[in-house]
């Protein structure tokens, strides 16, 4: 008997196509969970801890935040990113990165650049749509990492909007 | 201090024996206890500034500045009483009162005493309701130093150096109270060849080097012990480069016989000639690159063919004293005792042994090769005469030379007299050249150029004016395909026999 169920390979098929049938028609017919989303359209909420492309930060006049003191390179367990300090066109500020680089394939995305940051210079972004042809194209600079539309030139440094800090209550010195 | 008197101190409970009259800081430091100093320097006079060195005598109520005091015999010491340490961090938290603090824009971190101190000795809670003072940031001291003068501390040493070391008196302190800076009077520029060693005694941020403002982080580089190609005096240097493949600055290293904790600011910069973007990095014939084995075999059927003939005396080399005993041990080896080659040449190197004298009455000497001493004494060893480089160009130009192996070492100085040799050279000579450096060989048109190991990439050992051999171990490599002399000419002589005994094999 056992034989013959085994034998008779149909009743398998129909079975498997009952299955895949009725994931068909719920999707169809929208009943219950859909597993899959219209995607270009609709997206997923990702957590608000998601860590995307990067973000350089600004100070309220436009500049970059970056003093290139290279925390974040130090940090870097892929080393992907490349900074060239230099003296700063503004007299006021000493240092600044006349470069600064990262390169996207090779980095883990694993935030240890913002951790390390002690001016909120580099923040982990929302991006995570980077589709490009060529991998040169993947190693990203100040222009991108700053200004990209996407940013909506929301990204001031929270070092130069120090009402954004919330107030911590003062140490006592013992 | 070998023969001195010796005495026992107590330091920390423990007896132990240091020469007599030896500071207290160093003898703590000879012994493995830490005495924490900003302003005490063994090269420089003792002024008690900073106050970090307090300790504890016995026999005395008050703590006492260990640069002060000489090592006599029952001296009794505590560094780790409660009492020290208190003192030593209210000492660091004076300091700190008002330093900006800019770590993340300032050269000095990573190598900073107030860094360093700070971890060991920080109160970490800063007593301070007022608010810093201000000062002048990003001053130009000239061509070699900027100073910040907020992060100054006052320590006074780069002052005691101009005084005492360099004597050129540039610096002082001015103003009083916190209010007191270090300056140049009227803001002159600092003067003199020695105003970097300010920079290396400066324990904080304060003054930095142009040369390597902002140029990389001091964590990054990595230190390789070697000695000075700029002079015969061979100042004892560490190199500092990122993972071999460039280098970023020289740093003095302490030798008492020579140099003590100085080096001069020429000497500092001679690195740049041995750097990444000056340097040969392949194989060329002709400035065209060719893979190394093919260039060694292509030396090798010159020779070989020569040498068939017998004609080794049509070979020329042209030597110079930057190369090491190894070096030199090598080219004799290969070229004198395999090839009996006889004829060398090289720069008058005896009037310039003759003529060397200290230029500027402290470390920068005239002759300007690291080993003229050590290279006349192999020559005179082997009995191999040096000829000029003018008995070069008439034999080159009489065509009684047909093949030429040049020794080019990095740095513009020698190009005048390469120059000079490719002017009176007959257009068909087989000229082959050992050169760290790119644009060495831009004047032999057709030469072969092999790419060889810079200066500060050598390990090997140079014999400075005053016949002290030093030893440099270098021990990284910018370029793949650069070799050092012994690895080429050991190449060479062991093509030359391969190719001698087993006919038709070519390359590897």
């Amino acid at each position: 008997m056992s034989n013959l169920e085994s034998r008779s390979y149909l009743i398998g098929i129909v079975k498997g196509l009952i299955t895949t049938g009725g994931h068909f028609f719920r999707n169809l017919l929208g009943f219950g969970n859909r597993p899959t989303i219209e995607y270009p359209e609709k997206r997923r909420n990702y957590s608000s801890r998601f860590m995307g492309v990067h973000i350089l930060t600004k100070k309220k006049s436009g500049e970059i935040a970056c003093t290139a003191c290279m925390l974040c390179a130090t940090n870097c367990p892929a080393e992907c990113i490349h900074i060239v300090a230099a003296e700063s066109p503004n007299p006021k500020v000493e240092k600044y990165p006349a470069v600064y680089e990262i390169d996207l394939l090779r980095c883990v995305f694993c935030g240890f650049c913002e951790e390390a940051c002690p001016v909120d210079a580099i923040r982990m972004g929302r991006d995570y749509e980077v589709p490009e042809l060529s991998e040169r194209n993947f190693v990203v600079g100040i222009d991108y990492l700053m200004n990209r539309p996407s940013l909506q030139n929301k990204n001031i440094s929270v070092f130069h909007e120090p009402e954004r800090i919330a107030k911590m209550p003062e140490k006592k010195i013992a | 201090m070998a023969g001195e008197k010796k005495v026992k101190i107590t330091l920390n409970g423990k007896e132990i024996e240091v020469p007599a009259g030896q500071n207290l800081v160093d003898a703590a430091k000879d012994n493995g206890v830490e005495i924490p100093h900003y302003c005490y320097h063994p090269g420089l006079s003792v002024a008690g500034q900073c106050r970090m060195c307090l300790v504890e005598q016995e026999g005395n109520p008050k703590l006492q500045i260990a640069c002060n005091m000489k090592c006599s015999d029952n001296l009794k010491i505590t560094t780790n009483s409660e009492k020290v340490t208190s003192a030593v961090q209210s000492s660091l938290e004076m300091h700190l009162i008002n330093h900006p603090i800019d770590c993340p824009i300032c050269d000095q971190a990573g190598e900073c005493g107030l860094q360093n101190y700070y971890m060991k000795h920080g109160k970490y809670h800063s007593e301070m309701r007022e608010h810093k003072v201000n000062k002048e940031k990003v001053v130009d001291l000239g061509d070699h130093v900027v100073l910040d003068k907020e992060r100054c501390i006052l320590c006074s040493r780069c002052v005691r150096f101009t005084q005492e070391v360099s004597k050129t008196s540039d610096l002082g302190i001015f103003q009083r109270g916190d209010r007191a800076i270090i300056g140049t009077y009227n803001d002159e520029s600092m003067k003199g060849n020695y105003q970097v060693n300010t920079v290396d005694i400066c324990p904080v941020g304060a003054l930095t080097s142009k040369d390597f403002r902002f140029e990389q982080r001091v964590w990054f580089l990595d230190e390789a012990p070697s000695v000075c190609s700029g002079c015969s005096q061979g100042c004892n240097v560490s190199v500092h480069h990122k993972k071999g493949k460039h280098i970023y600055r020289l740093k003095p290293r302490f030798n008492e016989q020579v140099n003590k904790w100085w080096m001069c600011d020429k000497g500092r910069y001679t690195y740049k000639e041995s750097n990444y973007d000056k340097r040969l990095s392949s194989a060329q014939l002709g400035g065209i690159d060719l893979p190394f084995e093919e260039a060694i075999q292509a030396w090798t059927t010159d020779l070989k063919v020569l040498l068939a003939m017998e004609r080794s005396d049509e070979v020329g080399v042209f030597v110079s004293p930057h190369h090491t005993h190894e070096e030199l041990k090598s080219i004799i080896e290969v070229l004198v005792s395999q090839f009996g080659i006889t004829k060398f040449y090289a720069e008058d190197i005896d009037a310039m042994v003759k003529a060397d004298a200290p230029i500027d009455g402290f470390l920068y000497r005239s002759d300007a090769y690291p080993n003229s001493r050590g290279f006349l004494k192999v020559f005179q060893d082997k009995k191999i005469k040096l000829h000029s480089v003018n008995d070069l160009t008439a034999a080159l130009s009489k065509g009684s030379i047909n093949h030429l192996v040049m020794f080019i070492p990095e740095g513009d100085r020698i190009l005048p007299v390469t120059g000079k040799i490719a002017r009176a050279m007959k257009p068909d000579t087989f000229v082959v050249c050992l050169t760290p450096q790119k644009g060495a060989t831009d004047q032999f048109p057709g030469a072969l150029s092999l790419p060889s190991l810079s200066h500060y990439e050598k390990t090997g050992t140079v014999t400075n004016h005053m016949g002290l051999e030093q030893s440099m171990m270098a021990g990284f490599k910018m370029f793949k395909e650069s070799h050092s002399v012994q690895e080429i000419l050991g190449l060479l002589s062991s093509r030359y026999s391969d190719a001698r005994h087993e006919k038709g094999r070519v390359g590897t």
